[in-house]
């Protein structure tokens, strides 16, 4: 599992994992989500799992990412993070 | 869809599976679990039994991401009340059950050697826990990790829960606890060190996925601009510090005042706590609120520790009611409370009476193996934890709670001690009546989530008056000492409570937070959306009713309680408080048997004995309980809770 990019304001809540799940198989789970909530640091961050399964979410609406959606506490610490690699730069 | 029950015998070792399809009038959770109780647990088994059952339970909207999902509830026949006690916790033990496969546990038997429960992927197996034997919390949860991963979601108890210290609590995720009632008591009676499940690899569905985003989207809404949540989020219930103020909230010196200066105010300043002490804020499994603290002391005797979850009751506990103004110490003391596996509110009432007692000379501290428990003493309340989750020289005595062993030293102790039912109260009662009342009449003995609103000292906009008048249908509820009114809005909360236990909600995402949060409108469209169920409003909450008279059916016949046995301590009578916003209150003891009068009245129960009747009971589909209001506890030994001697009376 990758290193973690702390994000600010997170409350380790997980809601993001759910919602990846929930949009790649329509269940709620951990297993099939494409990132990974955990500690960074005296803080809390977020890193894609390997292998790589993220899909911006494809299918769910122009910039709609599902994590983003269902995230409150670090909704745009997590957008930054994601978007980043939309568009194939480093998330760090 | 009512979900899968792991049954696991200790004694025989066996573990079998079944639907809960059987139990699917009792919605889930909560409903289910106690109703498995009161159906498999007599009344001559005790709960030190092998027979008697520990419970954990899970709802329809565990492990989604539903706001305040988190919880976990837990059921058995509890060793310090001898009635039904529920417990609930936050963490991810309620997500990781269901996507290891399994809905509830029931646990049985006793295990002749140390063991836990491992579950995963649908299966489950019972361990050796002698690697973990006479481990605290912490070290056990560490091992546990190390050897089955860090995606695991942890149940377990400390030493204390080894020593069947009678209120041992149970840890979920280090720092969640079911507190009260001697869960924790129970799984050691069972040898049960710990219960683990790894949900990694599972996962969950609900009935109408479009539907049910479309209604967490909003409830999500609901938060914005939300003022009451803007400081629960950024401080936790800590919170709560300001309005607890102003009403006379804080128990000081054990209740010997209602007041504290100043000075001791601002050293538990949220803003201030929080700027020093805290790290960040943390959240349970799916939750957005985020109102768990985690702190490190960064100074002073307890430096470096670090810890999630100490909340308000930290300050009143070990704060206030024990006059020490350091908040460090409370953080110290909740987490040794907290890895020792004691639940805290227990232990600062147990302190609380010892001190009052040691003040008044009733206790000596040669009672109290050379302990000079005088007010303040961090150092000696401290060692006085330890001593009581070893069960050590005066500790097991103490370990037994404030009703029994106060019994053991001068009858004239019994006077001082603030319990309920067998079980210490942390609740206020004489500046908030309805608090107080839902606490007093709880069927657990004490707790304040189970009926006790806490809108008494809050502070309500026009709009929030106007959902509050049409929720409650009384205009008392921001009136603390109001005595009318009161039954009213506990019998509402009564329902919405054990809604959300049904459901794995988390109280704090409920109308008893704030007004306008989740009702029983809300539960009705979760039920229909996660578990394709459709119950209305209305008969959702004649289930709730029904649960509750359960509850008071097993008490009656399992420990004989009666009206009795709701009954506030003499001294909430006899002793005004002394300064502050709340001075001069006492219980006003007419006012208090007409309130009592019309609470049984409201809920269909006898007047006299506080029981249901063969009506109500009937009405709410318990009829084939009617046979047991001739069945009352035939030896309930509860000298503890006979009346106490008054000074100077006796």
């Amino acid at each position: 599992m990758p290193e973690k990019v702390k994000l600010d304001g997170c409350v380790n809540c997980r809601a993001c994992e759910m919602a990846c799940s929930l949009h790649h198989t329509g269940k709620f789970g951990y297993k099939y989500s494409s990132i990974s909530i955990g500690f960074a640091g005296d803080g809390v961050g977020v890193c894609f799992k390997e292998p790589f399964t993220c899909d911006t979410c494809e299918g769910e609406g122009e910039n709609n990412f599902q994590c983003v959606k269902y995230c409150y506490r670090a909704k745009d610490a997590l957008r930054i993070f994601i978007a980043a690699q939309g568009r194939g730069e480093s998330a760090v | 869809m009512m979900g899968t029950i792991l049954r696991v015998n200790l004694s025989t070792g066996l573990i079998t599976t079944e639907s809960a399809d059987l139990y699917r009038e009792w919605i889930g959770g909560l409903g289910v679990a106690e109703k498995i109780l009161y159906d498999e647990v007599k009344p001559w088994v005790t709960p030190y039994d092998p027979a008697n059952r520990l419970i954990v339970c899970t709802g329809a909207l565990s492990g989604t991401f539903c706001p305040g999902t988190g919880r976990i509830v837990t059921v058995t026949k509890s060793p310090v009340t001898m009635g039904i006690a529920s417990g609930n916790a936050g963490g991810s033990f309620g997500a990781n059950l269901r996507y290891a496969g399994f809905e509830y546990i029931v646990v049985e038997g006793r295990s002749a050697k140390p063991v836990y429960l491992y579950i995963k992927d649908g299966n489950a197996e019972i361990k050796s826990a002698y690697a973990i034997t006479g481990y605290t919390v912490d070290k056990a949860v560490d091992w546990l990790e190390e050897t089955h991963g860090t995606e695991i979601s942890t149940m377990c108890i400390g030493t204390a829960g080894e020593q069947v210290v009678r209120f041992a609590c149970v840890t979920v995720d280090r720092y969640r606890i079911i507190g009260k009632c001697g869960f924790g008591a129970v799984m050691g009676s069972k040898n049960l060190k710990a219960v683990v499940a790894d949900g990694s690899e599972g996962s969950v569905s609900v009935d109408d996925v479009m539907g049910f985003k479309r209604k967490v989207d909003e409830i999500y809404g609901r938060f914005d601009g939300n003022e009451a949540y803007k400081n629960l989020m950024s401080y936790g219930t800590l919170c709560c510090v300001p309005s607890k103020y102003r009403v006379g909230g804080f128990s000081y010196r054990h209740g010997q005042n209602l007041h504290i200066s100043e000075d001791m105010l601002d050293t538990y300043d949220p803003a201030m706590i929080c700027g020093k002490y805290t790290l960040r804020q943390t959240s349970c499994r799916g939750c957005l609120v985020g109102c768990q603290n985690r702190h490190r002391i960064p100074d002073g005797p307890y430096a470096g520790l670090e810890m999630e979850g100490a909340p308000f009751n930290s300050i009143l506990n070990f704060g206030t009611k024990l006059d020490i103004a350091d908040y460090g110490f409370c953080i110290q003391a909740t987490w040794l409370c907290n890895n020792l596996g004691m639940d805290m509110d227990v232990i600062a009432e147990i302190l609380g009476w010892v001190m009052e007692c040691y003040e008044k000379g009733l206790i000596t501290s040669d009672q109290l193996d050379g302990l000079e428990l005088h007010f303040g003493n961090q150092e000696a309340a401290l060692k006085l934890i330890e001593k009581i989750a070893g069960r050590d020289g005066v500790g097991s005595i103490l370990a037994e709670g404030v009703a029994r062993a106060s019994t053991v030293f001068s009858s004239k102790t019994s006077y001082y001690g603030i319990h309920v039912k067998g079980n210490e109260l942390f609740e206020l009662v004489r500046p908030l009546i309805g608090y107080g009342l839902g606490a007093l009449t709880s069927t657990r003995g004490g707790s304040h989530v189970l009926g006790s609103p806490v809108c008494e000292a809050g502070i309500f906009s026009e709009t929030e008056k106007e959902a509050a008048l049409r929720k409650f249908k009384v205009h008392t509820f921001n009136d603390p000492v109001a005595y009318e009114g009161k039954p009213e809005i506990v019998m509402y909360y009564e329902d919405i409570s054990r809604a959300c236990g049904c459901l794995g909600l988390c109280l704090m995402v409920s109308d008893w937070q704030q007004i306008q949060m989740m009702d029983m409108e809300d539960f009705s469209d979760f039920l229909r959306l996660a578990a394709g169920v459709e119950l209305t409003p209305e008969e959702f909450k004649v289930r709730m009713q029904a649960i509750l008279n359960l509850e008071k059916m097993f008490n009656y016949c399992h420990a004989g309680y009666t009206r009795k046995d709701d009954r506030p301590r003499e001294r909430l009578f006899r002793e005004p408080v002394r300064s502050g916003p709340a001075k001069g209150l006492a219980l006003d003891r007419e006012k208090w048997e007409k309130m009592m009068d019309h609470y049984y009245e409201i809920h269909g129960w006898d007047k006299e004995t506080g029981l249901p009747t063969a009506e109500t009971l009937a009405n709410c589909g318990l009829a084939e309980l009617i046979p047991d209001l001739g069945r009352p506890a035939q030896a309930p030994g509860r000298a503890y809770c006979q009346e106490e001697p008054v000074p100077g009376e006796d």
